[in-house]
């Protein structure tokens, strides 16, 4: 924005041909195979007419169930984008040692560091989190839908339309090279003058409203909208660890807005809340993403360790062992979460006594923890422990997680932390505990509840094979990278120059055949999923509880019907299920009533389609354009609420319908 | 959010009452009241600075500060009426962990950048406490 | 949903009762307790805001300060602050007196309450682009310091929320003429105060923590 710069064209603004990067082979075939890939999928929809289903059905469905599913499907593809990134990385590191440069230049690969970790949190991790959390909760409350279906919509398309701008900006323009928390002043206007921190601005602060939005919802929904009898302390751990993580989104993605606000603020308009100029600090704005960095930590977290909760309860034939405590820990966690946030920036000389608190309330952080960890173990000793897919999950998670919460540690003594900040040990600690608790927990609850979505199981085999190459690509990847930050390798480094003789390079050739086996772990993922639908009638599921589970979603049908529960459940114990089960229910087969459900919206895309042209128009500096399309956004907000026609009642004979197909299909069981 | 389903318009605006009691409504004489304190601790907080305050700087920061947060409180109680049994407790409860946050926020920032000035030496001019 | 009116017993009279069978409509019973919990948010929002403004707002970088405007004059004129204070409250109050009325079902009435409460909203909204008008004039922009980055924005933020309040009271006006005090408007105007209640709060905290203690220093 200085003054010397030539004047913008009125319409394209500062979008020129030269920002479409085709000098760069490894982008234009990138790009072909992205645009081979959707021109097929058009195709396909077209050619089976499937564009009506999937508009009706799927785009504009408030059925929290598709959103959830739609969340997670969304969160795969990103996870590909994201693997190719750390794939790409590996490489580099593997190769650019001795003099040689790797084979990619510093600006691609800032890039591709920066794109693989914001893929990762808020396009791989969140959805997932969020599309479990919508899918799960609902059903374990005994409830018909969430407290705002529309929004529930809305949420998901803000998130899609981050997740488009991020991949938009491969092809158009850059990405930013400012590393995943895009920190000034180097993502301020005079180091990064480019559009790559704008696309990072633009596109956090959408999945950031898209997130806080869920994250009503869902608080509301638990709060609300429990079955009768389903008391606090009768909760299932996901849904309390779900109500954690959503106050912990609701409380804390605001100070993330704020953020990134005055970022974009400062490039925009050229204030100066982080240049290092006219009174300006930089580390103002390492605070603020802070405060909201933290409990984001553990809004990805939390989720994770309720799932494993679930499923060692499950699985191991018995009740949760400690559930009080649990519920205690999960609470403890998320206050503690709130004061730990400076122990990210330990190095950035605020001193010995703040150093020292801050430090001392990251250790203690440890202690719910362990007491989760403990709990697992006391749940599976003495049970039936079946080792099915979601369980191998769980007890992988159990072993990597000890060592991830043991390098946490670690890096919590200040004193420690000022050898091992920003050093590769850093980045071996995080992805310990995001690979080793999140992943994990998400392919744990992707095997574990992919037969209540859709009614068959996937295949066992192809989800064992992906849990030995994701446990053992990730040590094999990992140690080596724990090994050479302790050597004192930093983060993000391109190309090494080894003056000290050590041959660090060997490090780096495992960890990138790692990389490579941990990617065999995501193909048998895929190819899990792939044979399973194809076998599907084989791994039919009728009975609607496979896993002889304990929670409320498995007394319904698989996958439920719309309305989820034909009578609203009432709960007595902790295991809603199990109690039923135990205590001889009797599925009722007839005084079906019509049933309240909420209508579908085109609102929510419609929106986030204008906000995802809006946030364009302003990334390229096409002031008409961006002006055209937010008129045109508040125009839709406004008309929408115009529109007092948003619910309609599913009748009594389609409800009895429903439920009659369910009672022969259990007769068949026999 | 349908209007189809309320026919019987009377009954259901008084099951509505029911169910939105506590928070956004009030008797008048709860907002007179609240009308009443707020008026004069603000009057309280301007007529301070204008006579120049008690004694010291921070002295009368601090007796701002107890205003302010006087004021807030009763703008909760007598206009909002965010009590313990609105909402079944909820409100309360969200408040409460709002309140904690903005004080752990607040005070952690203040607390960070005053020892980061100390320990940085920021440049001329730029010392966020000047006179003090 | 802790009422149950009735409840279906088992075939053999023994097992516990399972499920209810009778329907219950909760059309919007989360409304006021979602839009709470977005408050919330917006509180911590402004929490952001006034950190940033803790840390940077003493930052004048030789420009303008509180006490002094580089013109020989204040920056921060007292007497407009204490104006636009009065007027808040008053709002506040009225907005009062329509949910009031609203309560009882009095359309006119309420209407009439709700347009003043939006009026007073402009009348403030007047003030404030008079007085940052006249900062643009003596030079004092966002772009002179990190005090005044800091301070527009936080006035802005604010400004932009009675803003919305206006726009969102003149549409309910247009849907309660439409269609009357339904259930569907009432929770919006449930909301709409509350909304309204939480603007003068954050300006309470702007008045005393930035105005008020500003002059201080």
């Amino acid at each position: 924005m200085s003054p010397d710069t030539p004047p913008l064209d009125p319409i394209f603004g500062r979008l020129t041909l030269d920002a479409i990067p085709y000098q760069e082979p490894i982008l234009v075939v990138t790009f072909a195979v992205v645009a081979l890939a959707g021109i097929f999928a058009v195709g396909a929809l077209t050619y089976f007419r499937l564009w009506g289903y999937l508009w009706r059905e799927w785009i504009t469905s408030v059925d929290h169930k598709r959103i959830g599913i739609m969340y997670i499907v969304l969160a795969i593809i990103m996870l590909v984008r994201g693997f190719a990134d750390a794939i790409m990385m590996r490489l580099q590191q593997a190769i650019a040692f001795n003099g040689s440069e790797g084979y990619l230049p510093a600006h691609h690969y800032d890039q591709i560091f920066t794109a693989h970790g914001v893929i990762m949190i808020f396009f791989v991790a969140t959805p997932l989190i969020v599309g479990v959390m919508n899918f799960v909760i609902p059903l374990q409350i005994g409830a018909r839908d969430v407290s705002f279906p529309y929004l529930n919509n809305l949420g998901f398309w803000l998130t899609a339309v981050a997740a488009i701008l991020v991949n938009v900006s491969l092809f158009v323009g850059e990405f930013s090279q400012g590393g995943w928390v895009g920190e000034p002043p180097l993502t301020g206007a005079e180091a990064s003058p480019g559009v790559g921190v704008d696309y990072y601005l633009w596109a956090l602060q959408i999945s950031g409203l898209g997130t806080i939005i869920g994250g009503i919802n869902l608080l509301a929904t638990i709060i609300k909208m429990r079955a009768p009898g389903l008391t606090f302390m009768k909760l299932p751990i996901f849904c309390w660890t779900s109500l954690c993580v959503n106050a912990l989104i609701v409380l804390s993605f605001p100070f993330l807005t704020i953020a990134v606000t005055l970022l974009t603020l400062d490039r925009l308009f050229g204030t100066h809340f982080f240049t290092a100029d006219f009174g300006g600090n930089p580390m103002a704005y390492v605070n603020l993403v802070w405060i909201w960095g933290h409990p984001e930590v553990y809004i990805l977290i939390l989720p994770a360790l309720g799932v494993y909760s679930e499923v060692a309860a499950v699985f191991s034939g018995k009740r949760l062992f400690g559930y009080t405590s649990m519920v205690y820990a999960t609470v403890s966690i998320t206050v503690i979460g709130f004061v730990v946030w400076l122990h990210h920036f330990f190095t950035m000389g605020s001193g010995a006594s703040v150093n020292g608190f801050f430090g001392l309330m990251t250790a203690l952080i440890a202690i719910p923890t362990g007491v989760k960890v403990y709990n697992w173990l006391f749940t599976m000793y003495r049970g039936r422990v079946r080792f099915e897919v979601p369980m191998m999950w769980t007890i992988s998670f159990m072993l990597t997680f000890l060592l991830g919460g043991l390098t946490g540690v670690l890096c919590s003594i200040p004193a420690a932390d000022f050898q091992l900040h920003n050093s590769l040990f850093l980045v071996g600690h995080f992805h310990n505990v995001a690979i080793g608790a999140i992943v994990f927990a998400m392919m744990a609850a992707i095997d574990y509840w992919f037969p209540k979505a859709f009614g068959f199981r996937l295949e066992p085999f192809w989800g064992k094979l992906s849990v030995w190459f994701w446990t053992v690509g990730f040590f094999v990847a990992f140690l080596p990278i724990y090994v050479a930050g302790l050597s004192g390798v930093t983060r993000r480094t391109r190309v090494f120059d080894d003056p000290s003789e050590q041959n660090l390079q060997i490090l780096f050739v495992i960890a990138a055949i790692g990389a490579f086996i941990a990617l065999l772990g995501v193909v048998f993922f895929l190819v899990q999923l792939f044979v399973s639908i194809r076998n599907r009638e084989a791994l039919r599921d009728t009975t609607g509880d496979p896993w002889n589970a304990r929670t409320l979603e498995w007394s319904t049908s698989s996958p439920p019907p719309e309305y989820n529960f034909a009578f609203t459940p009432v709960v007595h114990d902790v295991d809603a299920w199990a109690d039923m089960k135990a205590r001889g229910y009797s599925r009722p087969s007839e005084g079906f009533k019509p049933i309240h459900m909420p209508r579908n919206t085109a609102t929510g895309i419609v929106a986030s389609v204008l906000l995802l042209i809006f946030s364009f128009a302003v990334i390229w500096y096409m002031w008409l354009v961006a002006g055209v399309s937010f008129a045109l956004l508040l125009l839709v907000l406004i008309g929408h609420t115009f529109n007092y026609n948003r619910s309609f009642h599913i009748p009594a004979d389609v409800v009895a319908r429903t439920e009659s197909e369910r009672t022969r299909l259990l007769a068949q069981q026999g | 959010m349908s209007n189809d389903s309320h026919a019987g318009h009377a009954d259901a605006h008084a099951q509505e009452h029911a169910d939105v009691d506590g928070l956004g409504y009030g008797s008048l004489q709860s907002y007179q009241v609240g009308l009443g304190l707020a008026a004069l601790l603000s009057a309280l907080a301007f007529g301070l600075v204008a006579i120049g305050g008690i004694g010291s700087i921070q002295a009368t920061a601090i007796v701002l500060l107890a205003i302010a947060i006087a004021r807030v409180v009763v703008h909760l109680v007598y206009f909002l009426r965010v009590k313990s049994s609105a909402e079944g407790g909820w409100t309360m409860v969200t408040t409460v962990f709002t309140l904690m946050v903005v004080v752990i926020a607040m005070v952690g920032s203040i607390w960070i950048m005053l020892h980061q000035e100390i320990n940085m030496m920021p440049a001329p001019g730029t010392e966020t406490f000047r006179g003090q | 949903m802790t009422t149950t009116t009735t409840l279906s017993h088992a075939k053999d009279g023994e097992a516990p009762v399972f499920y209810l069978t009778e329907e219950h409509d909760h059309d919007g019973h989360s409304t006021v307790i979602g839009f709470w919990i977005f408050l919330m948010s917006d509180v911590l929002l402004f929490c952001g805001l006034f950190a940033i403004y803790a840390w940077l707002g003493g930052h004048y970088a030789n420009g303008p300060s509180p006490l002094d405007d580089g013109h020989g004059g204040q920056l921060f004129h007292l007497p407009v602050v204490a104006v636009n204070t009065v007027i808040m409250l008053a709002s506040s109050f009225i907005c009062a007196l329509a949910m009031v009325e609203t309560r009882k079902g009095n359309v006119g009435p309420a209407l009439k309450w709700f347009g003043l409460t939006a009026l007073f909203g402009v009348a403030f909204l007047y003030n404030q682009v008079t007085e940052y008008g006249h900062m643009a004039e003596i030079g004092a922009t966002y772009q002179t310091s990190a005090f005044l980055s800091c301070f527009i924005t936080l006035i802005i933020a604010h400004s932009f929320h009675v803003l919305t309040g206006i726009v969102w009271v003149a549409i309910l006006a247009v849907q309660v003429l439409q269609h009357g005090l339904n259930p569907a408007n009432e929770r919006r105007a449930v909301c709409f105060s509350m909304f309204w209640n939480f603007i003068d709060i954050t300006w309470v905290c702007v008045f005393i923590f930035v105005y008020l203690m500003g002059v201080l220093r």
